[in-house]
């Protein structure tokens, strides 16, 4: 496996757990009267969290496989982030499409700003997920 | 002397002046109503005018396209796979400032029409890279 397929390993892993663990804590603990301060107090954790354990095992990766980390990227890997970069940009477009009528329906804004970030959490790991594709591929 | 625009050149050019034709007027009379936001009925036809607009490029860039330039080739791929790039880069950094003003308690529509603006920049920033892709020759 290429060091730039682990990094999307990582990213993958990375955002799944992070914002599943987001989520899920914000689902349970869901209060309109408090889902201000909620938010605003697990994002940022949710953010900390992200980094430390993507640099974590961005570390890791590098240590194990210090050549390959340090190599710059190739046509074909540049090809394929690319790609990747454009159905994550799609993904993030629809979503941001869809929660412009919600809020035009009226709905809560601190929802609709939760549902945001779900949907750029949801268009890094569609990244994450067609750069993997694309390596397992042989673009 | 200066060369002949390609097809999907002169394709980016138009999108271009569509969107910033379109929009800069649109957002010139909602700018005058601050962080009230305005109209739910005029945001949802921008909305609309926004989504025909791509479609209308998209249909050109498919029906108009002389029968030498039907299909994009290697370099105009990247061009716009670089183009992407930059919208998307654009869309992300919009989103995570609606998400804070969101947070903070701005209006819902005042916010929809951030997240429209941010859309039509993204798509505006996309056109002038592969303008400028093409001008560079990538």
């Amino acid at each position: 496996m290429s060091f730039r397929e682990k990094s999307a390993w990582i990213a993958f892993v990375a955002y799944g757990v992070v914002f599943g663990g987001y989520f899920f804590t914000l689902w349970r603990g869901w209060d309109e009267r408090y889902a201000q301060g909620l938010s605003i107090g697990l994002m940022v954790g949710a953010v900390v969290m992200l980094v430390i354990i993507t640099a974590s095992l961005t570390i890791a990766a590098t240590l194990l496989t210090p050549k390959a980390a340090n190599a710059p990227a190739d046509e074909r890997e540049r090809l394929i982030d690319l790609k990747a970069e454009r159905i994550a940009s799609y993904t993030l477009s629809v979503g941001v499409v869809c929660l412009i009528g919600a809020l035009l329906m009226g709905w809560n804004g601190i929802l609709v700003a939760n549902l945001l970030l779900a949907a750029m959490v949801t268009s890094e790991i569609v990244k994450a997920l067609a750069q993997i594709a694309h390596f397992r591929a042989g673009v | 002397m200066g060369r002949a625009l390609s097809f999907r050149e002169r394709l980016a050019w138009s999108s271009f002046g569509g969107h910033f034709v379109v929009f800069f007027g649109y957002f010139s009379v909602i700018a005058q109503n601050g962080t009230d936001g305005g109209n739910v009925t005029a945001a949802l036809l921008a909305l609309i005018g926004l989504g025909v607009l791509a479609l209308a490029m998209r249909f050109a860039g498919r029906l108009e396209a002389p029968r030498t330039q039907k299909l994009p080739d290697e370099r105009e791929q990247l061009i716009d796979l670089k183009a992407a790039r930059v919208a998307g880069a654009i869309t992300a950094c919009g989103a995570t400032g609606i998400i804070m003003l969101l947070l903070y308690g701005y209006t819902g529509v005042f916010a929809a029409n951030v997240m429209l603006g941010v859309l039509v920049l993204a798509q505006i920033g996309a056109d002038i890279a592969r303008i400028a892709h093409f001008k560079l020759g990538v």
